[in-house]
């Protein structure tokens, strides 16, 4: 059954693997960040109580976040690219079971992410040398963080095989990833609510409570970074506790699952299209004459077709209102003064927030797209500047953040004290500018890198912009003067203007290819 | 190569009043492969003209470089008179130019996809909806209007590209391999579209690897090889251009057995073949060791009997192997 055909897609993509530079500047790069921890440590010693265990927890929250990076867009198109590209056919008739492909998928991707942490243990038993942490724990950390990439390995793999679209398995991924981290609270909120208005037991509660402990505890979140956890002090549990077990276990089921359902779900290859989304419901009316192309087609095409048109934008409205409607309405009963200011603070803060995640998921993939489909020479061939369609093409997401704006509006409306303070902070304090050039500088970073990979823009793009933050904030603390400010900014700025540079190049030269 | 080295220049001279596209003196390389060495040719106004060459010639990279999507590197390049580098976008505004791939907006509609060109130009509602309807009308695609790109099979897409590539009425069409991939119908349907486009006036440039193709559709060609035109002018020129030894065509009397290796072993004879599906030969000279009247002379002289003799006209395919080289770069 595991013939070599079975493992000959292993074996040629980890020779592809081994042989580019990248991999291995990566790995380098990893070590050498680790490194770079340690010794800012080091010559800060006098300010840390546990040195080691601070520097060591650091160290595995970045290894936390890749990871969770590394499933949203490395694992969960694994299968789908090939789909994309129609090449699954060709890998078929090539001999290679469902299997052989499942492993010569995800395999060379999990190795490559165990490679990245492996790389790292030597340096990490450095910490040791500091203090506050021992060869067990961080034994123990690599482990939970290990069997954690087998299980998103696996996750990736299912995912990526029931569907159809690299995009649709990226949301899938992350739904399922916040749901495993945010789930378990939400159902204890909504359980203590009920208790609370004693339409359920205290006892349900406590097993509910119960049930859902063994949820959050299959993450490293809470396997690492609880007080418990392998991080906490005196840590004495197995190498292989119930986090790295149930991983490991979640991992190969969902493996099992994907293999199972392979052939059911590749049987016909399907000419994947660009989607057309709510669109669809148009098409009669503008063939009829009634709706027509705007005067703005740019414009008109990314509203319609990358962000779902009015449609879209209409049930996003609806589904703010309800959303932030039933959150006045519970901020109401909690609170009996300043109810006015606290909701329109909700409002504002939520709508914020709302804004701040869509923005960069549109902006990667507002060219990723054109490039996607070959479409972007079509584009360039206009008798208009590279700059002129960058432009309307921006003018084409702006709507869609109107519903936002719009709540946002009515925060503001019955808050306008809180609007002035976040007002003022943000532009007249050094923090304020300090965020806005970071998130900046990520939305740059964001269609940047939008334009060379296939998948990931968005979540690398932050990573590059938490990593150099998070070692900002531990050199410097939570509270850095305004002169430590001024580098950050800086950077942000300049290197925000060459992003910009950069990007008119490459989309000028990516129209000849 | 300048223009006196091209093969068939007087023929080009004595078209050309103004050309559509003027191209002199054009190299292109790609990190360190020289995808064009020196370019020269033109295209005359109004004109169907042919663009030839095997796989990796550089035709795309020439037809990109006259669309602007890629600037050149050495040499000038003109549309209309109009310099592609410095007067971008009004080269833009007077050409369209169909990919050889299908790079389409394939989840929008036919006819939304035309409106979004066409407002993407820069013209009116009125003006949007007049043109849509006759660029459907000439690509017989306005039963279809309604239908997703996706849906259509490969030809209809072809047409709803070069419908497309109307929308703004260009004064120049540049179709990359446009009839790559269709079936013979589809084909010859195509052709029409684009003999119908040029007896409106338009400037059409086709890129093809299959010069038979072309054949009786275009008025003239470039041949391109390797990155160097190989020939440029009429078809005809083409057929009658001579190869590096004048070849004749001898038809004899009965069948040549033992005088073919003779005819092929005489002084002055550079080249033999038979010729296929007769008793045909076809009989190249070297003419410093041997003219017509000596070759039928020594013909005779072996004993062959002679029933027709002149000079060979090549085909058209015979043309192209002879004009460009074995192989790939």
């Amino acid at each position: 059954m595991l013939g070599r055909q079975t493992f000959a897609l292993v074996e040629r993509s980890l020779r592809v693997d081994t042989r580019l530079k990248r991999t291995h500047f990566v790995r380098l790069a990893f070590a050498g960040l680790i490194l770079l921890l340690l010794a800012q440590v080091q010559i800060g010693i006098n300010r840390y109580s546990t040195p080691g265990r601070d520097v060591f927890e650091n160290i595995c929250w970045l290894n936390f976040f890749l990871l969770n990076l590394a499933g949203l867009s490395f694992f969960s198109t694994a299968i789908t690219e090939e789909k994309e590209e129609m090449t699954l056919g060709l890998l078929r008739m090539a001999g290679i079971g469902p299997l052989g492909v499942l492993l010569g998928k995800v395999s060379p991707r999990l190795i490559s992410a165990v490679l990245l942490l492996s790389v790292q243990l030597p340096f990490t038993f450095l910490a040791i040398t500091l203090g506050g942490v021992n060869t067990h724990q961080i034994l123990a950390a690599y482990v939970a963080l290990l069997t954690f990439a087998v299980m998103l390995a696996g996750l990736g793999a299912f995912v990526s095989t029931i569907c159809e679209r690299s995009n649709v398995a990226v949301s899938i991924t992350t739904g399922v990833l916040a749901a495993l981290y945010v789930g378990p609270h939400l159902v204890h909120k909504l359980f203590e609510g009920l208790e609370r208005k004693e339409w359920i037991l205290p006892e349900t509660l406590r097993r509910v409570d119960s049930m859902l402990a063994y949820v959050e505890g299959s993450t490293p979140w809470i396997s690492l970074f609880s007080e418990r956890g392998v991080l906490s002090t005196n840590f004495a549990g197995p190498l292989l506790g119930y986090q790295p077990v149930v991983d490991l276990v979640a991992g190969t089921c969902f493996l099992g699952l994907a293999w199972a359902m392979f052939d059911v779900c590749t049987r016909n290859e399907i000419r994947v299209a660009p989607a057309r989304g709510l669109m669809a419901l148009f098409s009669k009316r503008i063939t009829a004459g009634g709706n027509r192309v705007w005067t703005n087609a740019l414009a008109w095409k990314d509203f319609n077709f990358l962000t779902g048109g009015t449609i879209a934008a209409s049930i996003k409205l609806v589904s703010y209102i309800i959303l932030m409607g039933s959150m006045a309405v519970l901020i109401a009963r909690e609170l009996r003064s300043d109810l006015k200011d606290s909701i329109g603070a909700t409002l504002m803060l939520s709508m914020l927030t709302a804004l701040l995640v869509e923005i960069p998921i549109y902006l990667s993939r507002i060219f990723r797209e054109e490039l996607r489909w070959q479409t972007w020479p079509d584009l360039v061939l206009l008798p208009h500047s590279i700059g002129w369609l960058v432009r309307n093409k921006l003018l084409g997401i702006l709507p869609t953040f109107i519903p936002a704006a719009l709540v946002f509006l009515c925060g503001a409306i019955l808050s306008p004290g809180f609007l002035q303070d976040t007002l003022r902070k943000s532009f007249l304090e050094a923090q304020g500018w300090y965020l806005i050039s970071q998130y900046v500088l990520g939305l740059h970073l964001v269609v940047l890198l939008s334009l060379g990979v296939k998948w990931g823009a968005l979540p690398f793009g932050i990573a590059l912009v938490v990593i150099p933050n998070a070692i900002f904030i531990a050199a410097c603390g939570l509270r850095p003067t305004l002169l430590q400010y001024v580098i950050p900014i800086t950077l942000a700025v300049v290197i925000s203007g060459v992003c910009q540079k950069l990007m008119i190049d490459k989309l000028r030269n990516l129209a000849s290819i | 190569m300048n223009d006196r080295d091209l093969p068939g220049e007087q023929s080009t001279q004595q078209v050309v009043v103004q050309p559509a596209i003027e191209l002199s003196g054009v190299a292109h390389s790609f990190r360190s492969f020289k995808a064009l060495l020196d370019v020269t040719f033109q295209v005359p106004l109004q004109s169907l003209h042919g663009f030839v060459g095997p796989n990796g010639a550089g035709k795309t990279t020439v037809l990109k470089l006259i669309c602007t999507l890629l600037k050149p590197q050495i040499g000038t390049i003109r549309v209309f008179g109009l310099d592609v580098r410095t007067e971008l976008t009004e080269v833009r505004r007077r050409l369209g130019f169909m990919p050889d791939h299908f790079s389409m907006y394939r989840q929008m509609t036919v006819y939304e996809y035309l409106d979004f060109f066409a407002a993407a130009y820069g013209l009116s509602l009125d003006q949007r909806t007049r043109v849509i309807a006759d660029t459907l009308e000439l690509t017989d695609m306005g039963a279809r209007r309604g239908d997703l790109i996706n849906g259509l099979s490969r030809g209809m897409q072809q047409r709803v590209g070069l419908a497309r590539v109307l929308v703004n009425d260009p004064d120049l069409l540049l179709l990359d391999e446009p009839a790559s991939g269709l079936d013979p119908r589809a084909r010859i349907e195509l052709m029409e579209i684009l003999r119908a486009l040029r007896s409106m006036g338009k400037t059409i440039v086709i890129s093809s690897h299959i010069l038979t193709e072309l054949a009786e559709l275009c008025d003239s060609v470039t041949i391109i090889d390797r990155g160097l035109v190989k020939y440029c002018g009429s078809m005809e020129g083409l057929l009658d251009h001579e190869a590096d030894y004048p070849t004749y065509r001898l038809t004899p009397g009965q069948p040549l057995n033992g005088q073919f290796d003779q005819l092929g072993e005489l002084p002055g004879v550079v080249g033999l073949e038979p010729v296929e599906g007769s008793q045909d030969v076809r009989i190249a000279i070297d003419p410093a060791l041997l003219d017509s009247n000596g070759l039928l002379r020594a013909a005779m002289d072996l004993g062959i009997t002679i029933a027709k003799f002149g000079p060979a006209q090549r085909h058209l395919n015979q043309a192209f192997m002879d004009l460009t080289e074995k192989g790939v770069r």
